[in-house]
């Protein structure tokens, strides 16, 4: 995404550098090795005061309009899914439209129920009577919606789910 | 204003017309089928109290005829979770007359803040290609925000004014220009749009739409589809600026067919128009029980 801060920069990067993130992210909630999401996928460093990996499908047409934009120094705000955000000091983080892939293939996952998934909504912590080993988790409803990435607590008897990016982000900071 | 209506539909229709804007118009909603089957997004928001009512001329439209007090439609997982995306009826209509296949390359000029742009995608299947353009640095977050939402895959977004575009090669096979506009036609959303409008207002907006148009028409192949629409219901705005492709460029106006509307103007305010410009479409509230709107559909020719 375009700042003011920092010129962005938009570079095509190759599965082999993409990886080196992804499986960061693959690591952290325990998720398959399956790469087969980006078959056929282009990837893009978008590169400023942090940088975003977005990804959309091959086509002639796809290169063409890049190049040809290129020639008129516009960078593109945004090209296909933005799956990754990667800070300046490194740390990587897994935007939300990345769930619908990595809801299938992780297994650090949490079920919640309607109410509580509600108030995660609201970007809110909630706390669970039930103990779960403390880490970071996809967290979903009881229909498997996908609801936020969250780092689980333990305290005493309880145990604290703490979203770090949920779906409510749309309403609150999307506009 | 009113004058003008009474031009433009007599005495009694504008009586009708006007009447009918003093009520909001019920709540409506899109099925984003990319993410969920919409008999399914039917039943999860029954199961939440709401009551939908499918929309017979429109593929995914359903109007919301209830609601709990909550959630509210703008805030359930559903909605967040991108099953379904808040839009007026009318502002269904241009993406389905546009007709994107799964091959085009689709330009949607003032694309902000996604409502077509993701139906385009969603008709496309996700496939092909749509560049959503739009200017405005803080309108473009919303356009981003929907995207990602309701899970469009094939967007490149641009934050440029569109006239850019034209340094480039590309041409693009199906066009969209939902204009800036007076909003005119929202009048049963907002009651202060009945008289916000003045006449210098309206030549400000005509300038910049013939500006757009012009430009739209530039950046479209040769047999290409453009549809040109707006919220609005003044002639000045819609006709008049159709009118000005026909007369310039000799485009073709294509008819639409299938939706509770009526034919575009030939003749306001003692000005013809193009005979063609009758297969442009118009909404009302007191006709469609829409919101007030403008969709033409429009050929480059060889």
């Amino acid at each position: 995404m375009q700042n003011n801060e920092k010129r962005l920069v938009v570079t095509r990067i190759s599965l082999d550098e993409a990886r080196i993130y992804i499986d960061k992210i693959f690591k952290l909630y325990n998720c398959e090795n399956n790469l087969e999401f980006l078959n056929n996928k282009e990837i893009f460093l978008f590169s400023s005061h942090f940088s975003i990996i977005q990804i959309i499908q091959k086509t002639d047409k796809l290169d063409e309009i890049i190049n040809a934009l290129r020639t008129i120094s516009l960078n593109p705000y945004s090209i296909g899914e933005p799956i990754i955000l990667i800070s300046k000091n490194g740390n990587v983080k897994p935007l939300l439209p990345f769930s619908r892939y990595l809801i299938k293939l992780c297994k650090k996952k949490i079920c919640l129920p309607d109410k509580l998934a509600e108030i995660l909504t609201y970007g809110k912590p909630v706390i669970l009577r039930e103990p779960i080993e403390e880490g970071a988790y996809i967290i979903m409803d009881k229909d498997e919606n996908f609801i936020a990435y969250g780092i689980v607590k333990r305290e005493k008897n309880k145990t604290r789910v703490i979203p770090e990016l949920d779906i409510g982000w749309y309403l609150r900071k999307g506009g | 204003m009113v004058e003008r209506y009474l031009q433009m539909l007599g005495d009694k229709e504008t009586e009708e017309f006007l009447y009918s804007c003093s009520f909001p118009l019920k709540k409506s909603i899109r099925c984003n089928d990319l993410l969920i089957d919409c008999k399914k997004l039917e039943e999860k928001l029954s199961n939440k109290g709401f009551e939908l009512e499918k929309v017979p001329w429109l593929k995914h439209g359903y109007i919301v005829k209830s609601s709990p007090k909550k959630p509210s439609l703008g805030a359930t997982i559903e909605y967040l979770s991108g099953y379904y995306y808040i839009q007026g009826l009318a502002s269904m209509v241009p993406a389905y007359v546009l007709d994107p296949h799964e091959n085009d390359v689709v330009l949607d000029m003032a694309a902000a803040p996604g409502g077509k742009t993701t139906q385009i995608s969603q008709l496309m299947r996700n496939k092909g290609l749509v560049v959503a353009v739009e200017k405005s640095r803080e309108r473009i977050k919303s356009l981003y925000s929907n995207i990602n939402r309701l899970g469009v895959k094939n967007v490149i977004l641009l934050r440029t004014n569109v006239k850019n575009l034209i340094k480039i090669k590309i041409q693009f096979d199906k066009i969209l220009l939902d204009a800036p506009c007076s909003g005119e036609g929202l009048i049963p959303e907002d009651p202060t749009r009945r008289t916000k409008t003045s006449i210098e207002d309206l030549r400000n907006f005509f300038v910049s739409q013939i500006e757009l148009i012009d430009t739209a028409y530039k950046l479209l192949k040769s047999g290409g589809i453009l549809v040109y629409s707006t919220c609005s219901i003044a002639p000045e705005e819609n006709e008049a600026v159709v009118n000005y492709l026909i007369e310039n460029y000799n485009a073709k106006i294509l008819p639409i067919t299938g939706y509770p509307s009526v034919n575009g103007l030939t003749e306001y305010n003692g000005v013809k128009f193009d005979e063609s410009l009758r297969f442009c479409i118009r909404f009302y509230p007191h006709k469609s029980g829409t919101e007030g709107f403008f969709v033409c559909k429009i050929m480059k020719k060889d």
